[in-house]
């Protein structure tokens, strides 16, 4: 098969991106995914490496064009390409300094921590699909209230807001209610 | 205890919607107020963790495109380059077998039968002027199209003769054999001229096609577990025998045919005398057993 970006130029995609459109991201995805990784590939990364840098990097560029605060002064392909460079770069040090020491050091793993996060998970699990939209657009994508109502059909910002204010309220009390206070703050 | 506009703050604090100012207001709010420094451990769990179920949604939705759906809309340089290098060979090597072949004249022929020559295309007739060429890898995947359309018919035609002709002359020794006494042909007479030049060599070499000898096999037999037999026309191996690992080798000279099996790097003489089972034994002559080789090497 072969890709075709159904006649939308850069400019529609990187509108609809900054929308919160999911099926822009996908386009954008497929479009760059060749170039992207090829990046890695010809640096001594895998296949595996490659598709995770880019990836990463796409959901960077994601949640920056979501929350509003990228201002692109070049091509889309250009700035992805230059935040798959970056993260490329800080994994082969990593890589790098994991084989020369500190093996042992970063091993060491707070299973205290691991498992609060594990129930924190569990928590944001038991949320209901409306509710977990609303934090992940809050919280991640960092979209503004108008956005968020828009997107999930709310009448208003207000509306929205509440949601928003009520979701986090539950989530919060869930997590609460399976750890004591002292056991989070301490 | 944190009051509720701080909480408030906090909120606004994790979810990085606070100015510049009111974030370093609240820091040092938070810096002197260890009860809000107790809420802000766990506010920030709890949006890291938002934050990362929302990167595994991401995650999920591009790993479930379809990988031919990342494919590039035209053919890379390298593919193009390796293409062109590919169909090179194959006309190279066409031209070389049309041209080694093309006036061997022998009153002898070898023709081989392999299992797995079914899989092959057909058998170029001489007076077939339109084949296909055998699939190379070279030609197949996405840019088959492109290659066929690159190669001349003519090519084509050449690129078969590596599997050469059913002959005439074979058919005419087929008919002319009979109950002839055993008359071990002796390959060395082939390979024994001084053929150093790929093409005085190949324009010496028998020719290759497949046999006419019918085989059947049969692992059922308890008694003969490694036999063979000639009757009515066929050949009878008994015995565990390997499909596609077994080739039968015939050769003509005049009226007389001597047929070799090759069967798991061992040559066989196999005896057409009369219709008894017999044993299959080894051939352990090195200069025919390297003859042998040297003819199956050429096919």
């Amino acid at each position: 098969m072969v890709f075709r970006s159904s006649g939308m130029n850069e400019t529609e995609i990187f509108e609809r991106i900054c929308k919160g459109d999911e099926k822009a991201l996908e386009l954008l995805y497929k479009k760059y995914y060749r170039m992207m990784t090829k990046l890695v590939i010809t640096n001594s990364g895998t296949e595996d490496e490659a598709r995770d840098v880019y990836q990463d990097a796409l959901i960077v560029f994601w949640q920056k064009a979501t929350s509003g605060n990228l201002v692109l002064t070049s091509k889309m392909s250009t700035y992805i390409y230059s935040i798959c460079q970056n993260l490329w770069r800080k994994e082969l040090d990593r890589k790098k300094r994991l084989s020369n020491e500190e093996k042992d050091t970063a091993v060491t793993l707070d299973t205290e921590t691991s498992e609060r996060e594990k129930i924190i998970a569990k928590c944001i699990d038991q949320l209901d699909g409306t509710c977990k939209k609303v934090l992940m657009y809050y919280y991640f994508e960092e979209m503004s209230m108008q956005d968020i109502a828009d997107k999930l059909g709310f009448a208003n910002t207000d509306t929205a807001k509440t949601k928003k204010y009520k979701c986090k309220k539950k989530l919060d009390d869930l997590v609460k209610a399976q750890y004591s206070e002292k056991d989070f703050l301490d | 205890m944190a009051s509720e506009k701080d909480l408030e703050l906090l909120d606004q604090y994790v979810g990085n919607r606070l100015t510049a100012q009111d974030r370093a207001a609240f820091e040092k709010k938070l810096a002197s107020d260890t009860s809000l420094q107790n809420e802000f451990n766990l506010q920030q769990r709890v949006v890291e963790k938002i934050r990362e179920a929302r990167i595994m949604e991401l995650k999920t939705m591009f790993n479930s495109v379809p990988a031919s759906a990342l494919e590039p809309t035209g053919t890379s340089l390298v593919t193009q380059m390796s293409l062109g290098v590919a169909i090179v060979a194959v006309i190279g090597a066409g031209i070389y077998f049309y041209a080694s072949n093309e006036d061997t004249v022998t009153d002898q022929s070898v023709t081989k039968q392999e299992e797995v020559a079914t899989q092959l295309p057909q058998i170029v007739e001489p007076q077939e002027e339109e084949t296909s060429a055998p699939e190379s890898p070279a030609t197949g995947g996405p840019e088959s199209l492109e290659t066929k359309s690159v190669v001349p018919p003519a090519e084509n035609k050449k690129n078969d003769v590596e599997i050469p002709q059913a002959s005439n002359d074979t058919k005419a020794n087929e008919e002319a054999k009979g109950p002839a006494p055993l008359d071990v042909f002796d390959p060395s007479k082939e390979t024994e001229s001084p053929a150093a030049t790929p093409e005085t060599k190949t324009s010496e070499s028998p020719k290759l096609s497949k046999s006419s000898i019918v085989v059947e096999t049969d692992n059922s037999n308890k008694k003969y577990n490694f036999h063979y037999q000639f009757k009515n026309g066929k050949l009878h191996l008994y015995g565990t025998f390997e499909k596609n690992l077994y080739e039968i080798m015939e050769f003509f000279s005049g009226n007389k045919r001597t047929v070799f099996l090759y069967y798991k790097d061992s040559y066989y003489l196999l005896n057409e005398e009369n219709e008894t089972i017999k044993p299959l034994a080894p051939i352990n002559d090195p200069s025919l057993l390297k003859k042998l080789k040297d003819y199956r090497g050429a096919r």
